[in-house]
């Protein structure tokens, strides 16, 4: 967890959750992909579907004729309409009165028409059927478009969704049903009523939109009546059926809010410090007998460990420990070491026929140095080391190195390490930096205080695993750049090992290599 | 034998050299594009083999020189039985030079008697390589400098059995060569992965460092011949590849163990590699 921030949120150094009824604080908070202003538009819409009456006298007809099954004020905002627009109701202007004319347009799979036409066909005689695609939509001011929203263009507004896909949203619009009637879609209180959001492409996923609000009211996404694509192609609309008083709610005029946002997370912070990093978290009837000095990072209490914030102050840096320091800090999990080793490291210089190469620190493997002393660490990594099941990882060279046929400078030019890991698997087990961190060196016999350098395994250049009978021996290379020199301190030959060739009469170092975590 | 370069599910370059199937390697993508990575990879395995290639000189040490495949000759320290034979040779022959040079002075020094597989040589030879510094003599003789900011820690003299005429092999660091090598030489293009990484430039004519080192032959005149030759390190199937991409003839050693380095023998005069030799060192 994490503790809170902000002077508005009070902070203990045991636990004000338990010792004064203050309850650990929660914020709720989630991503707005889409968070405009519709000034809202409004126009007559009709939704109808066309019949066809199949002789109703001797010699006479068929006959033709459209119900209205949703009918009234369409509200909010709409790029503009018609055949070739992309949105979800497509207003044809077909014939729709009675006659005998066979005139057939529309769409039957325009927004909301097959989820109301099973309702209003129960109004149908036997003999009226609906006649194949005439249906659809019709507007009274006709196809042009429905208010605006802020940010929008002709062909609508865009946003980033969780997947980092940009969406455009031609239509947001909603409408109370008024139809009454034969064929009118209205045998529930609520049917007929519809949110419509119509969109240039879209997956009905929560990646694209996880609930959508309209001045204040919303609707998830997963409870949509129905997502469709257009049957003029080339978008999608989703729909839901809001009551009378959640219309009334969305509003008729004027500007209203409308988001599309992600799901709500509500996160839980810790308001005590000794609650977050840990200690003694008392009752409120004993107390705690916690201190905090012993909250400094690194401090030998253990609490926060050296990978805490920077915030808080370093134990022994004579800073004065504030109750500020913590807010917003977390606990996190001190370093583990699989392997400490102190040693005096060696220099040499060889040429071999091309190159002249230079090392400084350990090598035991091939080109032996004279280091003290002649053995280096043998660790036991439990479970598996760099994807092979071990126990016993053996560390036979660490040095810096150069080769050239040119002149040797101040700076060695890449890192060597070289292991035998006791395994019967292949080279192919290999898994990248599993059960391995980072490696660090001091010139003390502590391994404490400034690092010389550090390098994160992470950050190898390559590696190269060879077997040879029971064991597969890892050469691991990082360039200079990959290493990070510690405060204040250089990557050249005397300041990392020493240039010596005498072991012993270089400094003697430390050796870390770490399983999690790291300076 | 063929190096496989392929790509992991991390993107990360893959080799594999098939003469070393034991051995895997894995070079770090870091942003590179993938010629990129695959130079970087080459690079990576050449200076595996480099700095894992033990080849110090002993006083006891046979090197065999293959030409495109075919044993041409066989080095040995003086003070093996083959060693000893041909320095007797040298004595016999060579008088005056042996009182200018002891040949067994140094245990490190390697001679041969070879037939002439290669140019300039034209008859059967002795050759003799020298690991202290050149006396003054020799240095008069072909004119060549001792200097050790240029010059490598050994040189040679190529005995004619038939003619008795001597030719100087002087050996360079890559800055030697190209202080007194012929200005007319061209140098070709050398494979990518042979660059100093010091400079981190990659080598050309105009490279101060490479590495390589460069041998250059000298008559008693101090002409420098058409042909030298360039020494580098590498795994055979680096060299492999080089040579097909660059159609020059290489004879592939079935058997890599001991192979210690490569020589390019070129003709100076108009940039052509001539042969690529294989360097084999066994300690005896």
């Amino acid at each position: 967890m994490t503790l809170v921030s902000g002077s508005s949120f009070p902070i203990g150094l045991n636990d004000p959750t338990n010792s004064a009824s203050i309850a650990n604080p929660t914020t709720t908070s989630g991503t707005d992909y889409l968070d405009e202003t519709i000034t809202i538009g409004n126009r007559s819409a009709v939704c109808y579907v066309r019949l066809r009456e199949n002789d109703p006298e001797p010699g006479i007809g068929p006959f033709y004729r459209s119900y209205d099954m949703v009918n009234g004020t369409q509200y909010g905002y709409s790029i503009s309409t018609g055949t070739s627009a992309k949105v979800p109701m497509c207003d044809t202007n077909p014939v729709i009165s009675f006659g005998t004319s066979s005139t057939t347009s529309g769409y039957t799979q325009d927004f909301g028409y097959d989820y109301w036409e099973s309702v209003a066909s129960d109004d149908w005689t036997v003999l009226e059927t609906t006649h194949s695609n005439a249906g659809g939509w019709n507007f009274g001011s006709g196809n042009g478009s429905l208010g605006s929203i802020t940010n929008g263009t002709t062909s609508g507004v865009t946003y980033q969704d969780a997947s980092g896909t940009t969406r455009t949203v031609n239509m947001i619009a909603w409408q109370k049903n008024t139809a009454s009637g034969t064929g009118a879609a209205n045998d529930t209180a609520n049917r007929g009523n519809y949110l419509a959001l119509g969109m240039a492409a879209g997956t009905n996923v929560d990646n694209t939109f996880y609930q959508i609000t309209v001045n204040g009211v919303t609707f998830l996404r997963s409870n949509a009546i129905s997502y469709d694509g257009y049957e003029n192609g080339g978008g999608v609309w989703w729909h839901w059926e809001p009551t009378d008083a959640q219309i009334d709610s969305m509003g008729t005029s004027g500007t209203v809010n409308v988001k599309l946002s992600s799901a709500s997370t509500t996160t839980v912070k810790n308001n005590g410090i000794a609650e977050e990093f840990g200690g003694e978290v008392a009752s409120s009837s004993t107390g705690g007998n916690v201190h905090l000095s012993h909250y400094y990072r690194n401090a030998p209490e253990g609490y926060v460990s050296s990978n805490a914030s920077t915030n808080i102050p370093a134990d022994g840096s004579n800073v004065e420990i504030r109750f500020s320091d913590f807010w917003g800090t977390s606990f996190v999990a001190g370093a583990t070491v699989h392997a400490s080793h102190t040693f005096y490291p060696d220099f040499q210089s060889f040429t071999i026929y091309s190159s002249t190469t230079q090392n400084s620190g350990w090598r035991t493997a091939s080109f032996a140095m004279a280091a003290s002393p002649t053995k280096m660490s043998t660790f036991n990594p439990t479970g598996t080391f760099l994807g092979f099941t071990t126990s016993s990882v053996e560390i036979l060279d660490f040095y810096t190195n150069e080769t050239t046929s040119g002149t040797h400078d101040n700076f060695w030019t890449d890192l060597r390490m070289t292991m035998d890991i006791t395994t019967s698997q292949t080279s192919s087990s290999y898994v990248a930096n599993n059960n391995v961190s980072q490696i660090a060196v001091w010139s003390n016999t502590t391994g404490t205080g400034t690092e010389d350098f550090s390098a994160e395994w992470s950050d190898t250049n390559g590696v190269t695993f060879s077997q040879y009978s029971g064991k597969v021996r890892a050469f691991i290379h990082w360039l200079t750049a990959d290493v990070t020199a510690g405060s204040g301190k250089s990557k050249t030959w005397t300041e990392n090992f020493g240039t010596n060739t005498t072991a012993t009469s270089n400094t003697q170092h430390t050796f870390k290599i770490y399983k999690s975590g790291g300076i | 034998m063929a190096i496989s370069y392929t790509f992991n599910d991390d993107n990360d370059l893959v080799i594999v050299d098939s003469d070393y199937p034991n051995d895997l390697h894995i070079v770090y993508r870091k942003d590179r594009t993938d010629e990129q990575l695959k130079d970087w990879g080459k690079l990576f395995i050449q200076q595996h083999f480099a700095l894992q290639n033990h080849i110090n000189n002993t006083s006891s040490m046979r090197d065999d020189v293959y030409m495109n495949g075919e044993l041409g000759r066989s080095d040995y320290t003086v003070g093996l039985p083959e060693g000893e034979e041909i320095v007797s040779k040298l004595n016999d022959k060579w008088r005056t030079i042996a009182n200018i040079i002891d040949f067994k002075g140094n245990p490190l020094n390697i001679v041969s008697e070879y037939e002439p597989l290669r140019e300039p040589y034209v008859n059967s030879s002795i050759s003799f390589y020298c690991f202290d510094p050149m006396p003054q003599y020799f240095r008069d003789k072909f004119n060549v400098s001792n200097d050790p900011q240029y010059v490598r820690e050994w040189w040679g003299l190529k005995f004619d059995k038939v003619t008795k005429e001597i030719l100087c092999k002087m050996v360079y660091n890559w800055s030697g060569f190209q202080k007194f090598r012929r200005d007319d030489f061209i140098v070709p293009d050398f494979p990518f992965w042979i660059w100093d990484k010091h400079t981190g430039r990659a080598v050309s004519n105009a490279s101060d460092t490479a590495n390589a080192y460069v041998a250059m032959i000298y008559d008693e005149n101090g002409n420098i011949d058409d042909h030298y030759d360039i020494y580098f390190q590498a795994p055979q199937g680096l060299v492999k590849e080089w040579c097909d991409e660059n159609d020059i003839p290489f004879g592939v050693l079935d058997d890599i163990n001991n192979i210690m380095q490569y020589g390019i023998t070129v003709n100076g005069t108009t940039g052509e590699i001539k042969y690529v030799k294989t360097y084999k060192r066994f300690f005896i």
